[in-house]
């Protein structure tokens, strides 16, 4: 999977219209409650295995942070 | 061990919420509940209790003059001062030659008490127990929070337990960690917080779903994040603790959180869907009583059959988290 891949299964798990790109600010999307937010852990342990580390969204800014946390994990494009 | 179990008469459906513009379907598809019991405005956890005790001796013919020791768990207690135990035990008529204790523990609440009886049964303190869970977290929620208010259901379970019980009761597992304290509290609950005369503020979050610090608090992608590192790592230590496989249990009963964490949680740690037990559409979360009414309604339905393993799995608020295994 690459960083595109990732970003189009997290624009489709927020069920989102409009497009996104990592550099979209967490916050100020619209489809991003908690219950994307649980949506999106969700992903991330399934894909990758991955569990976030404690507030680990309160220190996210923007998608490409989220993206970033398995950063490790994806082929490059 | 015998299991009764009372939910309060008051019913929300997922149509009532309609008229607070959240929708019926969604919340059924997100959370796996349809229904929850609700306590009336003069109904509180002491009243479930009394309930499901009482239904327990009537149901499962126990005679309540031999119980001995009663453990009682909730985290919405009529009162701190004296404990409620006490008060059951007037209430119900029990013998005043008895042990009785409260506990506060809210999703390990069952399990808890079962490592109580478990220690209290083997070390001959006691012979006839009934241990209570009784919960009524309605009365915390704010009506106009979502992410509560269509998951968290009222109810009270009773279950009698004696020294042949406490044999088939194994191995158990244990984890807290408080660092979650405030991803799913009542900030006010205790004294440490008691306001004085300040009026209290209603703040939306960024979810629309308001609450006040008098209200439950449950930040949902956390508390969610937690049971996903923390509920697998104690099932596999529980098996090698018990030196099992996963094939080796017929059934699994976790804490009914939601049906998307459970969904989320069966699927990692591979569990077949026949052996992995559900019961939480028409009664929502419980809290301390989701695994006894699994539990009690297996035993109603026949479903348990002598011999068989069964891994009970309960986490959350505290955080706290604990499983044990236990032998029909």
């Amino acid at each position: 999977m690459t960083r595109n891949d990732l970003l189009s299964e997290i624009k489709s798990v927020l069920q989102r219209k409009d497009d996104l790109s990592e550099d979209s600010v967490i916050k100020e999307i619209r489809e991003w409650d908690s219950l994307a937010a649980v949506s999106i852990i969700s992903l991330f342990d399934e894909r990758f295995g991955v569990n976030f580390d404690d507030d680990a969204f309160g220190k996210m800014a923007t998608i490409k942070d989220l993206i970033d946390v398995v950063r490790d994990k994806l082929d490059v494009a | 061990m015998r299991i009764s179990y009372f939910l309060p008469a008051g019913i929300i459906d997922n149509a009532d919420f309609e008229e607070v513009g959240w929708s019926s379907e969604k919340i059924f598809e997100k959370t796996g509940i349809r229904q929850r019991h609700i306590a009336g405005e003069d109904e509180f956890a002491l009243d479930l209790a009394a309930g499901a005790a009482e239904r327990l001796f009537r149901e499962h013919d126990i005679d309540k003059d031999r119980i001995d020791y009663l453990l009682y768990c909730s985290q919405s207690p009529d009162f701190t001062v004296p404990n409620n135990a006490s008060i059951l035990q007037f209430r119900l008529g029990l013998s005043k030659h008895i042990g009785s204790v409260d506990f506060s523990q809210g999703c390990t609440g069952f399990i808890y008490g079962l490592s109580f009886a478990k220690g209290l049964l083997l070390s001959d303190q006691a012979k006839h127990i009934l241990l209570v869970t009784t919960d009524t977290w309605s009365k915390y929620i704010h009506k106009k929070d979502r992410s509560t208010r269509s998951i968290f259901g009222d109810g009270a379970a009773a279950t009698y337990l004696c020294r042949e019980d406490a044999q088939k009761i194994g191995a158990f597992v244990y984890g807290t960690d408080g660092s979650g304290a405030e991803n799913l509290w009542v900030k006010t609950s205790g004294l440490r917080f008691r306001r004085g005369d300040t009026v209290v503020s209603e703040v939306a979050d960024g979810s629309g779903n308001v609450r006040t610090e008098d209200n439950l608090y449950m930040n949902g992608p956390e508390v969610f994040n937690f049971s996903l590192r923390r509920v697998p790592e104690a099932v596999h230590l529980l098996l090698e603790r018990a030196g099992l496989k996963m094939s080796d249990i017929d059934h699994f009963i976790f804490h009914q959180a939601n049906g998307f964490m459970l969904e989320r949680l069966r699927a990692k740690l591979d569990i077949p869907r026949e052996k992995f037990r559900l019961y939480l559409d028409s009664v929502g979360n419980t809290v301390s009583s989701t695994i006894p009414i699994v539990l009690g309604n297996l035993y109603k339905e026949n479903q348990l059959v002598s011999g068989q393993r069964v891994m009970l799995v309960g986490f959350g608020v505290g955080y706290s988290w604990i499983a044990t295994l236990y032998t029909v």
